[in-house]
């Protein structure tokens, strides 16, 4: 499955955190989140993205790093900021 | 023939057409408490100019009537500028001669008039409830009357005009040169001032913000607001008294 961002009103990053106007809200990702959000700006497979995420943050301890991501891809889509395809 | 008052504010205008059985004495007591934005009634004039109507047939309901005009009033002037300025909740001071505006952002009902009214006897009045900046820096002023409450605490508060208070005048071209956020909490011991990082500045400025995302660029507009005003400042406080003096040190002026 692939995803890339949905079109946004504002996007502002600022010292390693971004800041994403949608509607009428406005998101607050933090640095691993601002990565994610930063890699779909073209389609991306939801394995690339872990695989990326991986070697700059590492795994996570609990779960893989596919599994992470998929579930921060899923938070990210139900609040309007990316899209699958 | 209907009374009418024009005022100008906001950077924009409004009239209010008096109406009511008492529209004249209405008429009357909104160019007293509306005295620093009254303006001409042109006309010939073309610009577009929101209407509203305030209507009285009771003199005793006066207060309130003005209370609730004040609400659309400003209702009207925030509709006529989203998408132009980037609009704070929020009181605002001017040095009389730099015209550097010290912006104090805070939801209503937290101490904005209160501060306002102590500000305003050294430093020029621009507003104790809507900030209007634009893309420059520039603060449009809006000096409304001040809602004050009575002194014995009963019935609805007056609208008074700044000049009735003694409040100075705004200067000619005041720009926004610092951003506070008031975090006022009644019986707390001694005021706090503590710098908000970038991030965090933006997202209380954001929660008082009208119609941000009408404006081009949005996030953008208020992290320029930031990075030229900066650092944004958080003052946690009790009284107004504690912490006005720190206020008018921001932009060279005492209180």
């Amino acid at each position: 499955m692939k995803v890339h961002q949905r079109e946004a009103t504002d996007v502002l990053a600022r010292d390693g955190e971004t800041a994403v106007l949608v509607g009428e809200h406005v998101l607050r990702l933090g640095a691993l989140s601002s990565m994610l959000y930063a890699l779909c700006e073209s389609p991306i497979d939801v394995g690339a993205l872990a695989n990326e995420l991986e070697a700059c943050f590492g795994a996570p301890a609990d779960r893989s790093a596919l599994q992470a991501t998929a579930e921060a891809v899923a938070e990210m889509v139900r609040a309007g900021i990316l899209t699958e395809e | 023939m209907t009374p009418v008052v024009r005022l100008a504010a906001l950077g924009s205008e409004v009239e209010v057409h008096c109406t009511g059985e008492s529209a004249d004495f209405l008429s009357v007591r909104m160019r007293e408490a509306w005295s620093r934005c009254v303006a001409r009634v042109d006309a010939d004039s073309t610009h577009a100019v929101e209407v509203l109507e305030a209507r009285l047939d009771d003199p005793s309901g006066l207060d309130q009537r003005l209370t609730h005009t004040t609400q659309e009033i400003t209702r009207a002037l925030i509709a006529a500028q989203a998408g132009r300025l980037l609009m704070l909740h929020a009181g605002a001071v001017s040095h009389p001669q730099t015209g550097a505006s010290v912006v104090y952002v805070a939801p209503g009902g937290t101490g904005k008039t209160t501060l306002s009214r102590r500000l305003g006897r050294t430093l020029g009045y621009l507003t104790d409830e809507t900030v209007g900046i634009d893309d420059a820096g520039a603060i449009m002023p809006y000096p409304k009357p001040l809602s004050v409450r009575r002194p014995n605490g009963l019935g609805p508060k007056d609208e008074v005009s700044p000049d009735s208070l003694g409040l100075l005048s705004a200067p000619p071209r005041p720009h926004a040169a610092r951003v506070v956020l008031l975090d006022r909490q009644p019986g707390s011991i001694r005021p706090e001032v503590d710098e908000l990082a970038f991030m965090d500045a933006l997202f209380a400025l954001t929660e008082q913000t009208s119609s941000l995302p009408r404006l081009g660029g949005p996030l953008h507009r208020l992290g320029n607001l930031i990075d030229s005003c900066g650092p944004v400042l958080r003052f946690r406080y009790a009284e107004a008294r504690d912490v006005a003096h720190q206020l008018a040190q921001l932009i060279g002026g005492a209180a």
